[in-house]
């Protein structure tokens, strides 16, 4: 055993001094990590697009409305010709469009009632709908600047006051209500809000040790084609020794990587107690297990470097989407049955019921029995297949 | 009396503070087969690529067949061939697909290219395995398929940097043969190696390189002259007689 | 001449080396399609969602409060004599039952008026109206959000043109300031005003006019294009490896002693690594229309434009890579690297759109977020060939700044 511990030392101690492959394998997750939680983490508002022609070109009123939606929070406005318009609802390519008629400016001027109108598809789908009651809110408020004056005009005509003072008066108040609204709106949001680190922490790292190990295979078919790995057996290591020597180099490499992530993790989004800090380590070297047997198995049947690069590649991100790293997969279908193909499916779910749900050891029995078990196989296979040299044993 | 096809003036090229060649210069004579032995680090590869217009000389000049290197280096590449030390193939392509590139890069046409390469597969023995992928060849085809494709465009000078390095005897004495052919058929040749046999067999003239410098030249007899009888005492006594026999890097 | 026809058969040569790798060459065009037809069947109704919005409203007041007034006419009685697009608007009986419902996850959320509404609005004092809602609920939030202002906005012009009204009358002296009876009477004939005019037309009403329905979006549109984007650029980059190689063996080395020019091997390199991009872009689009019903949009000259700059681009990276590495090891190691971290980055493996406005800011220094933004502009937002210009001079912008440190930085081994 001494003989396949040396030459896993020996590679870890490469690994370490190697600063391109050390970035590749912890740099790049947490790079990684960082986008996607900017993507998804954090607040998530509405942000929606108005899609608007305006008709009524040079018409106060319509300008007025145009610019309050523009100061709406989290809504673009998008002006467009009527042409581009109607061609882009009928292309679908739009779901509705506010059209402001012509005349809409003069007609309100004159204390006549106007339309606007939404043309769309539909219900104007879930963002449409979002976006018309917003715009509907804020058209309310303009009509009922209208309504008010007119109100206040009909209640007080024949008093004697002026229209000049009630228009004043009118303003003033309609400006004071603007700045403090007599109700106001307050929001309340119950129930935590999706925890992006959680969510997706758990997924970046296994991704990446399934990167960093099945990357691996390269360097195996690098070593069999150079001679190197022949070169060992002179020293009488038999094959299974190498073999276990080379398994036990990807399981520390593994372990490595995962620790010093899980230990930044630890430190800065504290997300672990001890005893599921230590828990998830237990779930990683099961992992990093299964997944350096099939690192072995990748750099035995490849025969090319760019053939293990691809086979690598190609592997690892078939196992990350359907793991459900980044997507959530449904629970019934075609792909919720592909999923349980995938080793990270397991493991995504393992870490997920000890970091985020609280659970223990004794509630993955199923993940750990599987992790495990494709190890074990993996193993059984990989050393099947496994040769020193092209052709030889 | 033989003219000299190659001049090779005061040659100098330095790597950072390294003199790697320092004021080498030898004449080749037309149909000569002129061997430059040194041991490791003695200049022979940055010679022969200085020489095949691969580098740039710090200084000095070589003219090949009357075309100076630093004024003429098309019309120098136009006729040498250089058989490199190292097997620049593509070995994912065929033995015939490797000939047929780099005579089309040397401006041969496609049939005259395929007839060429052909040819010279056949030349060294290689024509049932033109199709087959050089990275199934022995070292020793590899090695054969390497000197084949520096002859494609029928160059008139060929520099050869250790043809023979690492290959089987039958594989090298096909190369010997070969080599006396090409010499047979006016071709010269600008050959090195660190086997002192093959210097002694094949070459007119041998140089003797070391430290960036030429330290002697002459026939493969009179250097053996120079230190004892010619026909007990071998050309490696006297290069080991003038390079010493300490290690070199 | 004689340089081009060197490029020429440095190309044929690169072209003739990958059609050799079996498993490459499946590995390059079958890869991405796997990823296609995965995220087809993943996102395959994205788009569709049209669900007619029902919002919640649940009152804290006693039975007659001003709040019933507001919810009984707001209450949808008749889903059918809706018009499309118009939410339904359900009026939930207890407050704390629909609070549970939220925690429970059963509903996302509804609009609550508090149970001291109607006294705080004739006090003049100003009320709350409360949206209850769950964390995640964006859209449910949005529109509860609109609905409650639209709310506050009704009740607080009443209040306006009511105090108007007390304010001019008492300033031209026909109400007494301290008669409090007078004026609450004013403010009911206000209020009640305002219910005669609250059934009349408002002054800015909404006509909707259906021009058809909603479609569910061919996911492919979005999910093609950022693959394409992806795996051209991981090719390209992959081959920086292939020309490292040749440098390392010293077959660049050998062209250059058969009269070829560095120009040249740097040209034939450059374009035996597009010609593959080309023939990936090819079967990319050519496989999208006739097995996925891609869309290429109002311009798809626009589209093929953006691909090939793309090729352009990644071509040009590759150089770049291989001439700035000096093993083969480091070249795929960082071809790797690279790939991985601007396909995300660059909109690739989600729609920019759906991000942050600082991650989209973040993608324009990354020539995939330029590609992918134009893509989606011209296939799923109905732009034409001028909208996506910037888009396609920004490509053209990293490909001459990857080619000049490329060209600056080749190394043929020679040297």
């Amino acid at each position: 055993m001494i003989r396949p511990l040396l030459v896993a030392l020996l590679q870890v101690r490469i690994y370490l001094q190697d600063k391109g492959d050390l970035a590749f394998s912890l740099l790049l997750p947490i790079a990684i990590f960082a986008l996607t939680y900017g993507a998804f983490g954090g607040q998530t508002l509405f942000h929606g697009t108005a899609h608007v022609v305006n008709e009524d070109q040079g018409g106060d009123y319509s300008a007025r409305l145009i610019q309050r939606l523009e100061e709406v929070d989290n809504l673009d406005v998008d002006l467009l010709s009527a042409s581009k318009a109607d061609a882009k609802l009928d292309r679908a390519d739009l779901l509705m469009v506010l059209y402001i008629p012509v005349g809409f400016s003069d007609r309100l001027a004159s204390g006549e009632q106007v339309q606007l109108v939404f043309k769309q598809r539909g219900n104007g789908g879930d963002e449409g709908q979002i976006v018309a009651s917003i715009v509907g809110s804020v058209v309310d408020r303009m009509a009922q600047e209208f309504q008010v004056q007119g109100q206040v005009n009909e209640y007080l005509s024949g008093s004697g006051i002026s229209q000049e003072q009630i228009d004043i008066t009118v303003q003033r108040l309609l400006e004071g209500e603007r700045e403090s609204p007599a109700v106001m709106v307050k929001e309340e949001t119950v129930g935590d809000s999706p925890d992006p680190v959680n969510e997706f922490l758990p997924g970046i790292i296994t991704m990446f040790v399934l990167f960093a190990i099945t990357l691996t295979a390269r360097a195996l078919v690098e070593e069999r084609k150079k001679g190197t790995l022949e070169r060992l057996l002179t020293t009488r290591l038999s094959v299974g020794q190498l073999f276990t020597g080379k398994f036990l180099v990807n399981l520390s490499r593994g372990f490595i990587q995962t620790l010093i992530l899980l230990l930044l993790s630890y430190a800065v989004f504290q997300m672990f107690t001890p005893l599921s800090f230590v828990e998830s380590l237990i779930i990683a070297i099961i992992f990093i297990a299964a997944v350096s047997a099939l690192g072995l198995i990748i750099g035995s049947v490849a025969r090319t470097e760019d053939q293990a690069t691809w086979i690598a590649v190609f592997f690892t991100m078939a196992m990350v989407m359907l793991g459900g790293t980044f997507f959530e997969i449904p629970e019934s279908g075609v792909l919720s049955v592909l999923s349980k193909m995938s080793i990270n499916t397991y493991a995504n779910d393992a870490f997920r019921t000890i970091i985020v749900d609280g659970g223990t050891l004794a509630d993955i029995g199923l993940q750990m029995g599987v992790m495990a078990g494709v190890a074990v196989v993996g193993l059984v296979l990989g050393r099947a297949i496994f040769k020193v040299m092209p052709g030889g044993r | 009396m033989s003219q000299a096809f190659m001049i090779a003036q005061d040659l100098h090229k330095s790597f950072n503070e390294h003199k790697a060649v320092d004021g080498v210069s030898f004449t080749i004579d037309k149909g000569e087969i002129f061997g430059l032995l040194g041991p490791n680090g003695a200049g022979k590869t940055t010679t022969i690529r200085m020489l095949s217009t691969v580098l740039e000389p710090d200084s000095g000049d070589v003219t090949i067949g009357g075309y100076s290197i630093r004024h003429n280096a098309d019309a120098v590449r136009s006729i040498i061939g250089v058989c490199p030390q190292e097997l620049a193939l593509y070995e994912e392509l065929s033995a015939i697909d490797n000939l047929v590139f780099f005579g089309r890069m040397a401006g041969l046409g496609s049939r005259e290219a395929r007839d060429q390469a052909m040819a010279h597969l056949e030349l060294l023995g290689l024509k049932e395995r033109a199709r087959g992928r050089v990275d199934k060849f022995s070292g020793g085809m590899k090695r054969r398929v390497n000197l084949a494709v520096s002859l494609m465009g029928h160059p008139e000078l060929l520099f050869m940097d250790e043809p023979t390095v690492g290959i089987d005897p039958q594989s090298r004495n096909n190369i010997y043969e070969t080599i006396e052919g090409l010499q047979s058929k006016g071709m010269t040749i600008l050959y090195t190696t660190h086997y002192m046999e093959e210097a002694d067999r094949l070459c007119d003239r041998v140089a003797i390189v070391d430290g960036g410098r030429v330290i002697a030249m002459d026939t493969p007899r009179e250097l053996r002259s120079q230190i004892g009888s010619p026909e007990k005492v071998t050309l490696e006594d006297v290069f080991l007689h003038l390079t010493g026999r300490s290690l070199r890097d | 001449m004689r340089s081009l026809s060197h490029i020429w058969f440095i190309m044929l040569k690169d072209l003739k080396l990958f059609s050799r790798d079996r498993m490459a060459l499946a590995f390059f065009i079958l890869f991405p399609f796997m990823f296609i037809v995965l995220f087809n069947f993943l996102l395959a109704n994205v788009g569709s969602e049209d669900e007619r919005l029902a919002l919640h409203v649940v009152t804290q007041e006693a039975q007659g409060g001003l709040s019933y007034q507001i919810l009984g006419a707001m209450e949808t009685g008749n889903v059918s004599e809706l018009e499309p697009g118009d939410p339904e608007i359900i009026w939930d009986r207890d407050y704390q039952e629909a609070r549970q419902a939220v925690e429970d996850g059963e509903l996302d959320g509804f609009v609550a008026f508090p149970d001291n509404f109607s006294e705080s609005i004739f006090s003049g004092e100003g009320t709350e109206i409360e949206v209850v809602a769950d964390a995640g609920a964006t859209y449910t939030v949005a529109a509860l959000n609109g609905l409650a202002r639209s709310i506050a906005t009704r009740i607080g012009s009443t209040q306006v043109a009511a105090r108007a009204a007390v304010e001019l009358m008492i300033g031209q002296g026909l109400l007494d300031p301290w008669d409090q009876v007078a004026i609450d009477e004013v403010i009911q004939g206000i209020i009640s005003g305002q219910e005669a005019v609250a059934t009349e037309e408002p002054f800015i009403g909404f006509e909707t006019q259906k021009v058809g329905e909603v479609e569910p979006e061919n996911a492919a549109n979005f999910v093609i294009p950022g693959y394409l984007v992806m795996f051209v650029f991981f090719a390209a980059a992959l081959g920086a490896e292939v020309i490292v190689r040749e440098r390392q063996n010293h077959t660049l080395e050998r062209l250059l002693a058969s009269s070829v020019r560095r120009e040249s091997i740097l040209g034939g390199v450059f374009a035996g690594s597009a010609a593959k991009g080309l023939i990936q872009i090819a079967i990319f689009w050519v496989v999208g229309i006739l097995a996925f019903n891609v869309d290429l949009g109002l311009s798809p000259a626009a589209v093929i434009i953006l691909s090939i700059l793309m090729v352009i681009m990644s071509s040009a990276f590759a150089i770049m890579l291989a001439a700035v590495v000096r093993t083969q090891r480091s070249a795929g190691s960082l071809a790797v690297l690279v790939a991985l971290v601007l396909a995300p980055l660059g909109g690739c493996w989600w729609p920019l759109f759906v991000t942050p406005t600082w991650m989209q800011f973040l993608a324009k220094f990354t020539p995939h977020g330029w590609a992918n933004t134009g893509f989606n502009k011209l296939m799923l937002f109905g732009a034409e060939f001028g909208d996506v210009v910037p888009e396609m001079l920004a490509l053209v912008g990293f490909a001459v700044l990857f080619a000049v440190i490329g060209v600056w930085r080749f190394r043929t081994g020679a040297e």
